[in-house]
């Protein structure tokens, strides 16, 4: 995104947080739908369930605007609104057992076989290849350690900068460095074991 | 560089811009373009970096989050704002249909309790005992119309002005004599009439002198309300 658009966006949003503040709460679907889909994709990341990734992500934006008469405008609103998803989802995740794929145990014989369920909302109109490998990228994420996947998705996937990631995790940007080469090198390894890179 | 390989934090610095100087950035390319361990390094880390951002291209079937999320907002909003006003609602009921069934219930049923306010006449018998105890007589009896009591005939005088004093002048009242307290059984004989008294003596006629001269006389008399 370059940064004449950014800014303007920018100024979109605080001008509906001006008017959802004063009683149009409606107003707040414009935002939604400008986040939704960085919004459910970090929650999805994370859970990998689509149902309860819908849910999370209703219930993040409904945290946004019941606590948007706190945001101090100091940073982007984007920036404000990832941090309350972050929390949300560690939160979440500390209630929760979260789980990969809906698999299968059938047995047949004496063999046992292991269906995984794709789930055709993520992207029916891709190519097999493609899918693939965004599965097996998903997987690998999946399994990375939390702060790991947390920030790589932040970084990598969302292209947040650093200072941003710095704002939102509430740690210092030296540590998001290391998380961020970490992670990078853990999840690179895990890729080319699997013969993607 | 050429017998070391580039740490991995360093491609990734490298990768995100973040090498110091140009100079440095330079080196590290020239390195990179001379050695194949660290090419192979470089070039891993910049697919798997590119696999990521292509998570970013998909697509979610979204159309209805925005609606949902705003109506279940209200939603909530509307009851966390009644729960909010639910003492002062059941407060409010509370003070209406208790008026209510204050103001409608039967005073004069089976099951209610009629107080009357008999505070006249209470204030007047309490009157009477006082001044009756004050003198050291005891009371026998109480009515709705009088106050019957007894005390000893020396004392009697004294009572009859202390209730004088204080409005009570309508006064019966007869002699016995005995041991204390009229004995059960004994009939008592009133005196025609009721008295006005007031201070003075007790008429000529009603006083009776101890045969013996050692046992008490004892008046007993009622005040009448």
């Amino acid at each position: 995104m370059s940064d004449k658009s950014e800014v303007k966006n920018g100024d979109i949003d605080l001008e509906v947080i001006d008017r959802v503040l004063a009683g149009n709460t409606e107003a707040f679907s414009d935002i939604i739908e400008r986040y939704q889909e960085m919004t459910f994709r970090y929650v999805y990341a994370q859970f990998h369930n689509y149902d309860d990734a819908l849910d999370i992500t209703q219930e993040i934006f409904i945290m946004a605007i019941n606590a948007l008469a706190t945001f101090r405008r100091e940073s982007k609103f984007s920036t404000w609104l990832y941090s309350i998803m972050v929390n949300y989802c560690k939160n979440y995740r500390k209630k929760k057992n979260r789980y990969s794929v809906v698999s299968l145990n059938i047995v047949k014989g004496e063999e046992e076989f292991d269906i995984q369920l794709p789930d055709h909302r993520e992207n029916p109109e891709a190519d097999v290849i493609t899918q693939d490998s965004l599965r097996i990228v998903k997987e690998e994420i999946n399994k990375l350690p939390d702060d790991y996947r947390e920030i790589l998705l932040m970084r990598d996937v969302e292209g947040l900068s650093y200072n941003e990631i710095a704002d939102i995790l509430l740690i210092k940007l030296n540590n998001v460095k290391v998380r961020i080469h970490r992670g990078r090198e853990l999840l690179k390894n895990r890729l080319s074991d699997r013969g993607l890179i | 560089m050429k017998n070391e390989h580039i740490p991995f934090d360093m491609l990734s610095d490298l990768y995100d811009g973040l090498i110091a100087t140009e100079e440095e950035k330079e080196t590290l390319l020239d390195h990179i373009d001379s050695c194949p361990v660290c090419r192979l390094e470089y070039e891993k880390l910049r697919k798997t970096i590119s696999l990521m951002a292509e998570l970013r291209k998909e697509e979610f079937d979204l159309r209805e989050l925005s609606t949902n999320t705003i109506a279940l907002q209200k939603h909530r909003a509307r009851r966390r704002a009644f729960m909010k006003a639910m003492p002062a609602i059941a407060a409010s009921l509370l003070i209406v249909f208790g008026g209510y069934w204050m103001t409608t219930r039967d005073p004069g049923g089976s099951n209610s309790i009629t107080i009357t306010d008999p505070r006249g006449q209470m204030g007047n018998t309490e009157k009477i005992v006082t001044i009756v105890r004050d003198q050291k007589g005891k009371i026998v009896k109480l009515t709705d119309a009088y106050v019957e009591g007894e005390i000893e005939l020396k004392k009697f005088m004294k009572l009859r002005r202390g209730l004088g004093h204080k409005g009570f002048q309508k006064v019966n009242y007869r002699i016995s004599t005995g041991s204390g307290p009229a004995a059960g059984g004994q009939k008592h004989i009133w005196r025609k009439g009721i008295e006005n008294v007031g201070a003075g003596d007790i008429p000529p006629g009603n006083q009776v002198s101890s045969p013996t001269g050692s046992q008490k006389k004892y008046i007993r008399f009622r005040v009448y309300k």
